[in-house]
């Protein structure tokens, strides 16, 4: 330290205030919340005489919360072994195979991930609903079956929906794992006389489990706090998770603001130990290194005939994950209105027509969730990014004392629900006299919260991978502490900051659950306005607005593709 | 030592963001009845509202709260503006849940940034329990049909009825139970489906039924599994597409809309009695910032063009008789109305019922 006046110590104790007022007061406050008898804003809600445990003593009177517990734990324990064992299985024909159509497989893979979960949910709704599900009505046609054989409202549906949806994830992260692996261990085992699959389980295996135990444990959190497939799928399978309660308890007169406040402790609580458990398992290795340095490349297994056996399974996990989905979703669209959703059948095409699309583009809704989207995503990925590198620089390349607490900081929204984010978010700027609600400000914030912590992981591992001599070499120069920052520092993150920036964007256009706490008229994103499509029953247009929103998702990753490879970022 | 003063700070900020939040009184909207135009005694209803319209625009704007769809919603800027162009509608709108809790947020704080409230009977009354409306009583409400005047400080603008309606492919109207206990037999079981948030209906159904017939009623449709399906549109778009044969709890002018565009659907004529019907009411918020502004439009909402927002999505409107004909009066000839007024029902014990019988219990009520 270079005295008080040292920029770092300023820059520090800025960063250190923001990051306690978009992270901390909230929490605090949701806290507080759950063991409080007033409503947040009123006069004496931080009263300590305001202080009750009815709440969690009604959560468990109720008898519900075991219900939602016990929903919740199948969902998302479900969830995570599904989408771990097709995301893993991808990975490795990827990774580790000759499998043919080994880059089309990864495209895919990453179209998907950028899909915003409320489309496919509803497409697989389309899909397999008992009564109109394309796929029921063809199985009964092929089959001769009397009974539909699948009923997507149910929990085996939830949790194949959800699957589908977080599969990219554990497809990437575990790719990652699988790529950054020395092959010469593997490489000793083989030449030494010991088979593939003794390889695999005695040497692979345990060189990647740090990977898999922290792969399942963000799969988990995401499982327990993700809302499109419980709401849309789980209320009417009476399925009701955590996120649901606490949603219903929000946004549904009478509101009950005390029980959804001990539901969102709850699951705060859960995730903060599976957070903690990460940590632990991440401590020495780093799983988010997007720009790697490796000088190696894991040998590849040559599965001879074999491979087209794993290409053809491939494909057929990529036409349940994306191609149908997309193929029911485009069918809705030219669907006329007032007819409901009817199966692809041959006798409907005639009755197809432009007519959603000519509605959607003449929608108001439509055209500000579009603006607001675009707005909310630039700004909040250009905002979050410059306050993160900032926040990494201070953790990876400072000594200052607390540095850790702010990495911590940094990286705890991963371990919030969004919609426990939302909640949080919402009473605090009900409480406080800051004109926000009620405008786009509120949701900017919000997602200038909700994404810290994977633009953390992201620019930490771009900030390691930095060498101090430039920077030290600029400052021996005669260049003061911020110029050298400027002008060396910033430039060679730039592919790290670059991929942080797109990741942001692409989420701030899939976000939903958090917004549907805080948004207002006016100010309703991509997700909201889906939403509430969906709720007005309107399946044409709601299936048009779906396409155009997944052909400007593909625009906009095309574009940035061409922009970071530029900047030298890598594909994953 | 540094990171001991590191977590000062920390902690320093927490309380200050704490203590901030504990002083939220911003001022805004203060108590005052100076300047707001009241009808002379003599005075024409136009003049009178020429003059609140002058006083409207002084005050710049008007801030309407409400849970309304996006179409209604617009549609209610729309003529409103056309009418009083120089008077700025600036609508808040959110989940139901959400804009109350804001507004009786508002109130408790006394940072008071809404004028006019919109929203069913059980919103108005919270409202009223919390002292955050105030009355006023539109001189326009003269023209109001007698059973949709209200006592309290809020006013009746339209009302939503709730119709079974059946698929016309999958059900055969012959079949159609005549009561309501009808959907109880067995047949029944797995073709129904009701709102996910249905307290509304049960209510109706309890006021009109009778507690105990009521009660008897949904227990034994219970067991009957209706699907749980949140809002009505999306029921009735599930109900053309053959998700299930029956809703029982339709909105007759969706249901209508539905019918008259060829859908495969028809609403049950006539309903089972009771027939359930909820209010849209409108009140003025207490210490409303633009007074005034908020005057003039639950004057509106009263006028033939504040109704015609309702009629042009064929919703039935509270003027009486003979000034508009009713939307959808085909689907309400000969049923037997339960007009759910604030009072009138306990719509927080229906939404506890509802939760118990359908929703396999919930926590109780705080």
């Amino acid at each position: 330290m270079r005295g008080s006046r040292d920029p770092r110590k300023i820059i520090f104790i800025a960063v250190a205030a923001i990051l306690v007022w978009q992270i901390a007061i909230p929490l605090a406050i949701l806290l507080w919340g759950s063991v409080s008898d007033s409503r947040p804003g009123a006069g004496d809600f931080f009263s300590v005489t305001s202080f009750t445990l009815d709440n969690f003593a009604r959560a468990v009177e109720g008898g519900r919360t075991t219900d939602v517990l016990i929903n919740t734990t199948i969902f998302a324990t479900g969830t995570t072994a599904l989408a771990f064992v097709l995301g893993t299985y991808l990975a490795w024909v990827v990774e580790r195979t000759n499998t043919p159509f080994r880059a089309f497989i990864t495209i895919m893979m990453i179209l998907r991930l950028i899909l915003p979960g409320i489309l496919t949910t509803i497409s697989w709704i389309f899909l397999a609903s008992p009564r109109v599900g394309t796929l029921n009505h063809w199985a009964m046609d092929i089959f001769g079956l009397s009974e539909p054989p699948l009923n997507i409202y149910s929990m085996a549906g939830m949790i194949w929906v959800e699957a589908m949806d977080i599969l990219p994830l554990v497809f990437l992260l575990m790719g990652a794992a699988l790529r950054s692996m020395d092959p010469s261990l593997e490489e000793a085992s083989l030449v030494s006389g010991k088979g593939l699959l003794r390889t695999t389980s005695r040497i692979t295996l345990p060189l990647i489990l740090p990977a898999i135990l922290a792969t399942i444990i963000l799969v988990l959190i995401r499982g327990i706090e993700t809302f499109e497939t419980p709401a849309l799928i789980g209320i009417p399978a009476q399925k009701f998770t955590f996120v649901v309660e606490i949603w219903r308890q929000t946004s549904t007169t009478p509101t009950d603001f005390g029980l959804a406040a001990v539901y969102a402790v709850l699951i705060l609580a859960f995730c903060s130990c599976l957070l903690w458990l990460y940590n632990r398992m991440t401590r020495h290795a780093d799983m988010f290194a997007v720009i790697s340095g490796k000088a190696f490349r894991p040998r590849r297994t040559d599965l001879g005939g074999m491979r087209w056996v794993t290409c053809g399974a491939s494909m057929v996990i990529i036409m349940f994950s994306l191609g149908l989905p997309m193929i029911i979703l485009l069918w809705a669209s030219f669907y006329p209105p007032y007819r409901g959703f009817q199966p692809i059948t041959m006798d409907a095409v005639p009755l197809l027509s432009w007519d959603n699309y000519r509605e959607v583009l003449d929608n108001d809704l439509v055209q500000r969730a579009f603006v607001n989207s675009t707005f909310l995503g630039l700004t909040s990925a250009t905002v979050t990014v410059l306050l993160i590198t900032v926040v990494a620089w201070i953790t990876v390349k400072t000594k200052i004392r607390g540095r850790k607490w702010l990495d911590h900081l940094a990286f705890a929204p991963i371990a919030i629900p969004a919609i426990t984010m939302g909640v949080a978010f919402l009473w605090l700027y009900l409480t406080l006299p800051i004109p926000v609600y009620g405008t786009i400000w509120i949701l900017l914030l919000l997602y200038i919260a909700r994404f810290t912590a994977v633009a953390m992981r992201i620019m930490s591992a771009s900030m390691t991978q930095v060498n101090d001599e430039l920077h030290e070499a600029a400052e021996v120069a005669g260049a003061s502490w911020l110029r050298s920052f400027r002008t060396v520092t910033m430039p060679l993150l730039r592919p790290g900051m670059l991929a942080a920036w797109i990741f942001v964007l692409v989420h701030a256009y899939r976000e939903l659950s958090a917004s549907l706490i805080v948004y207002s008229h006016g100010n309703e994103p991509i997700g909201v306005a889906i939403f509430d499509i969906w709720e007005n029953g309107s399946y044409g247009l709601l299936s048009a607005f779906g396409i155009l929103v997944v052909l400007a998702l593909v625009f906009f990753s095309i574009v940035a593709r061409v922009v970071s490879g530029r900047y030298g970022v890598k594909d994953e | 030592m540094k990171q001991r003063k590191l977590l000062l700070f920390l902690a320093v900020m927490l309380t200050g963001g704490l203590l901030a939040a504990c002083g939220g009184d911003a001022g805004g909207g203060e108590a005052s009845d100076e300047g707001v135009v009241t009808q002379r005694e003599g005075e024409s209803r136009q003049d009178y509202i020429d003059r609140l319209y002058e006083a409207a625009q002084e005050e710049g704007a008007v801030s309407y709260y409400q849970s309304a769809d996006e179409e209604e919603l617009q549609a209610i800027v729309d003529s409103f503006t056309e009418m009083f162009p120089e008077v700025e509608f600036e609508p808040v709108s959110a989940t139901s849940g959400t804009i109350l809790e804001r507004a009786l947020l508002e109130s408790e704080s006394g940072n008071v940034q809404g004028d006019v409230y919109g929203g069913g009977s059980g919103d108005q009354v919270a409202l009223e329990e919390a002292g955050a409306i105030e009355e006023y009583r539109p001189v326009n409400e003269a023209d109001v049909a007698d059973e949709f005047k209200m006592d309290g400080p809020y006013i009746a603008v339209g009302y939503l009825s709730y119709h079974p309606a059946f698929n016309t492919d999958l059900v055969d109207e012959a079949d159609l139970p005549d009561d309501w206990m009808g959907y109880c037999d067995e047949e029944w079981h797995g073709e129904l489906a009701i709102d996910q948030e249905g307290a509304e209906w049960i209510a109706g159904l309890l006021a009109g039924m009778g507690e105990e017939d009521g009660m008897e009623f949904l227990e034994c449709l219970a067991e009957n599994e209706p699907r749980l399906v949140r809002g009505s549109t999306t029921r009735t778009e599930l109900l053309a597409s053959g998700e299930f044969g029956v809703m029982l709890d339709g909105y007759g002018h969706r249901l209508w809309e539905f019918e008259q565009e060829g859908a495969p659907i028809r609403t049950q004529r006539p309903s089972p009695a009771p027939l359930p019907v909820v209010l849209d009411m409108a009140s003025m918020l207490r210490d409303a910032p633009h007074p005034n502004a908020a005057r003039l439009l639950l004057e509106f909402f009263l006028t033939p063009e504040g109704q015609d927002v309702f009629f042009a999505q064929n919703k039935a409107g509270s003027l009486a008789g003979g000034q508009q004909e009713h939307p959808y009066g085909e689907l309400i000839e000969d049923a037997e109305l339960e007009v759910l007024e604030p009072g009138a029902a306990d719509f927080d014990e229906a939404f506890q019922i509802f939760g118990d019988t359908f929703l396999g219990g919930g926590a109780p009520a705080p």
